[in-house]
């Protein structure tokens, strides 16, 4: 006897993980796509030249199979700073990332070795070289698929050993270092002779990033290397090369000339810069261009690419791209991508076809570069702030790396679009947000503190930054300077320099409230000669500055202030005295940047900070709480959570719900974090820079560096979680009344090509919530939703996780049945069943045995355009056809069953076809009359009494308010039809039906006809499937 | 149609949770489903039951028989549509999309019905040609798991095929599976499917509830309603209709 139960195990107590609690909450992308963000690389399969991986910089990888009409990403589980995407050319299912980007600006991801597919990204595998931190490139070997050379070009904050050319010979199981200079120096590009792979060729650079400032070149050994024998000996190249210390070098070799190799050189003093080429396979170098896009900046632009089928034709990656097609000596700037660009692509089939990354995307153009076209599908944008206003739907405002500032709605028609975005400044943006009170205000800055008031009726912007007071020194604003809205006054705002300045006026008088709140260490303040070997003062490394700012929700005149020099001070007066409570944080090493200050929502003595360490090479999460006004700390970093902070945010109605960002996602805690969880579901594993929760929403809105915003819609589950609920086998949580949207039909372009991003919208549906504390995998579990007049609606299949099950429930009821006809009229019409009304309705959990009620409530829209009297009437003409549509429906069926049972008949026993003529003739009159048969669902078709009603019930029905005059006449008139077609069938039934019967009863081998009753009708079950969508239907069903 | 096989499962007290190896676990899964010669003695199934996706409702009839055939009906309003698989052609036939008669599906399209098999592809995995390793153990539902990865036709001429098992570490019965789409647009795309309502039949344990998600949304939900096994069934029902 096999002994199965539904309770197996259910008294084996498990401790959840908090994981569990999180899997039913999703995150959903809205993008957006328009500006896109940082592209690090592109590589193009050159078998298959509609495979395509874009690598970004905190984005992930993108693979397109259809050159980019459509583009997924494929690492999403891994670091997302991705340095080096290189197929295997002769096995292009075989890919390599190299994570952490190679252009290291200040704000760079931090990445976590080498990672290989051998299935084109469906699965990864690490293969080592944990500690590089930045991989530039990646060569396989062109008849070795096994060996592979990487150049690693290690850690950016700190000196460390993992870096130079590394190379496996057995697919990625060891490596070898083959090429070191010291702990500062990298790799920074490689190339490797088209005809001879023994002959591979190694830019070697020495850089280094500080809190403060960026040095290329003045520490260890740049250079450029030649091996001819794999890698097993190196030889410095320089004959012709600046006779002085050099920086960042990038290097090609022309794909058709072995010989002839371009090298993009910074040395110092601005004539030891540029363009050198060598016609002797490294031999010598002369210099052969030192225009603008071949000097500027070489950190951020060095990489060369030589076209795969001419040697001639050469492109640069620069601020703005450049190319020559007569091997370097003169060049044109390329049209008008976006600007910042690091990757750059030449078709080796069509030298005119080019694909760009840039700092705002991928562009690609079919002439050379005289014109692009953007891949405005790759949403990938990097923020560093956001903010929500409280228009319904709410808009989401915040600034990105080299895309300025942004706004758009949190959802809309069909989805949230390109066009749905507004920009409201230009630069690099940071803070940005809306006055609380005055929709048209926008407040938007941008890099080194240039704040500024848009008015977005007028779309002009005016300069609102502070300046220094006579006598005051020079002011010294971050990189991402704060510019913060007060909590409690309207049009107050902060702005932080090494000062914070408070303004009234919405910026246009600022009050200086606090003396220097930095080290003030001069040691710190080398903006001006940062960037080594080349200037590099964009303001990214300006320091000794306030970087946080957080005035108390619950009392104005407490200000907490961090700053990037590591120093927290924090005021109860509104600024007239601050208190340094650094040294009350134990453990914390000194000169870490304070990334965060969240005052607490509950109690005001109350606070959160996290700092960010990892500009000193430190990695390590640190978060801190006090409740003492910075008294006394506690540590809230737990090994749960991975990478350095960036943000923290404490629940607006449970503190102990907090909300932590980091370098490595998103990490939540239900216990005042004491024990962490990383949030996963459809949210990547990105850099949460900055995120707010929606005071009335209860959404949670994510600033991601990398792929936009992300919100997760509804975090009432979440708060709800308490120790006792967690001991109950079962419990229903409390949800929010789901509002009945009235947004409308209108879309856009219902056919838009596939290229078109759409960012995903709230789910609308009503759901229900409960905590299991342990799965549900054997016996019935099903959920029962009840009408208000408490019938049964229909049962839905219930979720079954341990932890919080959100089950998503319905709108409307069952669609009518409709007798089978062959028309879009009739299934179209008919496609979705009445909505449901406004209330409370109860539904049942049946779990085994176990009975559990709960309930949800559906309300209509404040401010409705429709009285509820005029939805009344709605609903009422809409049931009407409703039961019209029915009672055709078990007429059609009835008599078509009659038909069938007469044809066989006649069949069995051809002398009673003269009895049974009749009436077989009349069914097929009549039914013909009811629904059109024999169309083709598309235009072959005709109209009967079924495409009519069909056709007004799904009108009726898909519009809330009142029905037109003439479609209640019509109702009306469509009734008597319906009626009509019942009358002749009770006649066929009472009378007709009766009198065969009676006709046939002597005769015993004939069986009585038998009319099918409506109860045996309504058994059978299965509405209309919408035509459109039955391929895709049959699609999923394939997959399954 | 994955998870149509069938999970035979007895259940003993004290079933021990130290396993370690994938053929362990395989092993225990098999064995306490009743061992394999009773598993191998299925030779067809039926089912009914409902299945939603995108806020469709929609009845079906499945019939599977030996070693891989297959036929699926969806009833809408008096009409059907089919498809089918019978060992040779895959086939569909589709009123409501002006579909008259029956048609061939492209070989393309058809890969994941035609790979199927009614037996469990871990019975005689590494006679099938298919390679397996455990890669740990993960909470998925918030319950700890075996996660066995299949390779399929790894050792075979025929095209690999990749998925991700998690056995359940307590009752050893499988409650997700991932998989990859085959192909069109989001081939490599994972989708999870989570099973559950496992119910016995016969003396067989039949997971009566399957969701597939991909991006952790549910894109499908199939309940069985009744599952009825070897029970006659001619093989001209999965046939490709003649004329």
């Amino acid at each position: 006897m096999l002994c199965v139960t539904a309770t197996i195990h259910a008294n084996a107590q498990t401790e959840l993980s908090g994981k569990a609690l999180l899997g039913g909450l999703r995150a959903r992308s809205i993008g957006p796509a328009i500006m896109s963000g940082r592209i690090s690389d592109i590589e193009v399969s050159n078998k298959k030249p509609e495979l395509i991986y874009v690598a970004t910089a905190g984005g992930g990888l993108w693979k397109s199979i259809s050159a980019g009409a459509n583009l997924r990403p494929v690492f999403d589980d891994y670091t997302m700073s991705i340095g080096k995407v290189t197929i295997d050319q002769n096995h292009p299912d075989t890919v390599w990332v190299g994570t952490g980007e190679p252009w290291v600006r200040n704000s760079v991801g931090v990445g976590n070795g080498v990672y290989k597919s051998v299935n084109g990204g469906t699965n990864w595998e690490f293969v080592g070289l944990k500690d590089s931190e930045h991989i530039s490139d990646i060569i396989v070997h062109p008849k070795d698929p096994n060996t592979v050379y990487v150049a690693a070009q290690g850690q950016l904050w700190s000196a460390n050993e993992e870096r130079g050319v590394f190379k496996t010979t057995d697919g990625g199981k060891t490596w070898t270092k083959i090429l070191y200079v010291d702990a500062n120096t990298g790799c920074a590009d490689m190339d490797i002779d088209p005809k001879n792979p023994d002959i591979l060729y190694a830019a070697m650079w020495s850089h280094r990033r500080y809190p403060d400032f960026f040095d290329s070149g003045f520490t260890g050994g740049s250079g450029l290397y030649k091996s001819t024998d794999g890698g097993k000996t190196w030889n410095k190249i320089h004959n012709g090369l600046p006779n002085t210390m050099l920086g960042r070098i990038g290097i090609a070799v022309a794909p058709t000339n072995a010989q002839v190799l371009y090298a993009s050189v910074e040395g110092k003093g601005d004539e030891n810069k540029g363009l050198y080429k060598s016609e002797g396979a490294g031999a010598s170098w002369k210099k052969i261009n030192s225009d603008f896009s071949n000097t500027v900046r070489p950190f951020y632009f060095s990489r060369l690419t030589v076209d795969p089928s001419n040697e001639k034709n050469v492109l640069k990656c620069a601020f703005v791209p450049i190319i020559s097609t007569d091997g370097g000596i003169k060049f044109r700037q390329m049209g008008s991508p976006h600007a910042d660009v690091h990757a750059g692509w030449i078709d080796p089939k069509n030298s005119k076809h080019i694909l760009l990354g840039t700092d705002g995307g991928v562009y690609e153009s079919f002439d050379q570069g005289y014109t692009f076209r953007m891949w405005d599908n790759l949403a990938v944008g990097q923020f560093y702030h956001v903010s929500v206003d409280n228009e319904k739907p709410y808009n989401v405002y915040g600034g990105l790396q080299d895309n300025g500032s942004w706004f758009g709605p949190s959802q809309g028609a069909g989805g949230v679009t390109n066009a749905d975005w507004q920009m409201s400044l230009y630069g690099d943006g940071f803070y940005s947000h809306r006055h609380p009170a005055d929709k048209n205000i926008i407040y938007s800055e941008y890099q080194g503190g240039e704040m500024n008031r848009v008015n977005i009726k007028t779309g002009q912007a005016k300069g609102i930054k502070p300046f220094p007071a006579k006598g005051d020194p020079d002011l010294r604003f971050n990189w991402n300077a704060p510019l913060v809205q007060s909590p409690n006054k309207a049009d107050r705002i902060y702005a932080g320099s090494q000062f914070l300045f408070m303004s009234d006026d919405r910026g246009d008088t600022w009050k200086k409230i606090s003396p220097d709140l930095t080290t003030n260490d001069p040691k710190r303040q080398r903006q001006k000669q940062t960037g080594g070997l080349s200037i590099d003062n964009s303001s990214a490394e300006n320091n000794t500055t306030i970087y946080a700012v957080a005035e108390s929700p619950l009392d104005e005149k407490v200000i907490w202030v961090g700053t990037d020099d590591g120093l927290v001070h924090v005021t109860n007066n509104q600024g007239t005295a601050w208190t340094n409570v650094t040294k009350n944080i134990t453990g914390l090493p000194a000169g870490n940047w304070c990334s965060y200050a969240e005052p607490g929502h509950h109690d005001k003595s109350t606070a959160y900070i996290t700092f960010d360490n990892h500009r000193n090479g430190d990695m390590k999460t640190y978060i801190y709480k006090t409740t003492d006004m910075g008294a006394t700390w506690t540590s809230l970093a737990t090994p749960e959570i991975e990478g350095h902070a960036y943000v923290i945010r404490e629940d607006l109605k449970n503190p102990n719900l907090l909300f932590a960002g980091t370098e490595f996602g998103l990490y939540v805690s239900i216990d005042g974090g004491k024990k962490w969880n990383r949030f996963d579901n459809n949210l990547p594993k990105v850099a949460v820079h900055d995120m707010v929760i929606h005071p009335t929403e209860d959404a949670l809105v994510l600033a991601t560096h990398g792929r936009g915003i992300y919100i997760i819609d509804d975090i009432t589950p979440l708060r709800q979680v308490t120790p006792e609920i967690m001991a109950k086998a079962f419990h229903f949580m409390e949800t929010k009344p789901t509002i009945l949207s009235e947004a409308g039909g209108t879309t856009r372009n219902p056919s838009p090509g596939d290229d078109v991003f759409y960012g995903e919208n709230p789910n609308p549906l009503p759901r229900i919530v409960y905590y299991m504390n342990k799965r549900h995998t054997f016996g019935k579990m099903a959920i029962e939703v009840y009408d208000l007049d408490g019938t049964l609606i229909k049962e839905i299949p219930a979720g079954k996780s341990a932890g919080i099950n959100i089950v998503d429930l319905i709108l409307t009821k069952d669609r009518p049945r409709i007798p089978p006809s062959d028309t879009r009229e009739a299934v179209g019409g008919a496609l979705f069943g009445p909505m449901l009304q406004a209330g409370t309705y109860k539904v049942k959990v049946i779990k085994g045995k176990e009975e559990f009620w709960g309930s949800f409530t559906l309300q209509y829209p404040e401010n409705s355009v429709y009285t509820l009297a005029e939805r009344k009437l709605q609903y009422e003409t809409t049931m009407k056809l409703f039961k019209q549509a029915e009672d055709l429906a078990y007429v059609y069926a009835a008599q078509t069953d009659l038909l069938n049972q007469s044809k066989e008949r006649v069949q069995k026993f051809p002398k009673l076809s003269k009895t049974f003529n009749p009436l077989i003739k009349e069914l097929e009159t009549q039914n013909s009359a009811i629904a059109f048969k024999g169309g083709d669902f598309y235009i072959a078709t005709e109209r009967r009494l079924t495409e009519e009603v069909a056709e007004l019930y799904g009108t009726v029905r898909s519009y809330p308010g009142l029905p037109g005059i003439s479609q209640l006449e019509r109702v009306d008139n469509l009734s008597l039809k319906v009626a009509e077609i019942q009358k002749t069938f009770e006649v066929i039934k009472n009378v007709k039906v009766k009198k065969i019967n009676s006709a046939v009863a002597g005769d015993k081998l004939v069986q009585p006809l038998k009319v099918l009753s409506e109860q045996e009708f309504k058994t059978g079950t299965a509405g209309p499937v919408e035509p459109e969508k039955t391929k895709q239907l049959l699609q999923r069903l394939l997959l399954y | 149609m994955k998870r149509l096989v069938l999970f035979l499962f007895i259940l003993f007290a004290g079933l021990s949770t130290q396993a370690q190896t994938a053929d362990e676990i395989l092993a225990k899964y098999l064995e306490t489903t009743g061992g394999v010669q009773k598993w191998k003695a299925l030779k067809t199934m039926k089912a009914t039951g409902k299945m939603s996706m995108q806020g469709m409702d929609l009845d079906f009839n499945m019939t599977s028989k030996v070693p891989n055939k297959v036929h699926m009906v969806i009833k809408v309003q008096g009409q059907e549509i089919v498809q089918a698989y019978d060992g040779t052609d895959a086939w569909m036939l589709n009123p409501l999309m002006g579909g008259k008669e029956p048609v061939k599906i492209p070989e393309e399209e058809a890969k994941e019905m035609t790979d199927q098999e009614v037996e469990d592809e871990f019975i005689d995995y590494k006679k099938k040609g298919h390679e397996v390793k455990l890669l740990g153990k993960e909470e998925v539902d918030g319950t700890s798991c075996y996660k066995i990865e299949l390779i399929k036709n790894k050792h075979n001429d025929k095209e690999d095929v990749t998925e991700i098992h998690y056995f359940d570490a307590e009752n050893f019965v499988p409650i997700m599976t991932k998989s990859y789409a085959r192909s069109g647009p989001s081939k490599g795309q994972e989708a999870q499917t989570y099973l559950s309502d496992y119910q016995e039949v016969n003396g067989l344990m039949i997971p009566f509830s399957m969701e597939t998600k991909a991006n952790g949304q549910t894109v499908q939900k199939m309940t069985f309603q009744k599952v009825t096994i070897n029970e006659n069934v001619d093989d001209k029902l999965f046939a490709f209709p003649k004329k």
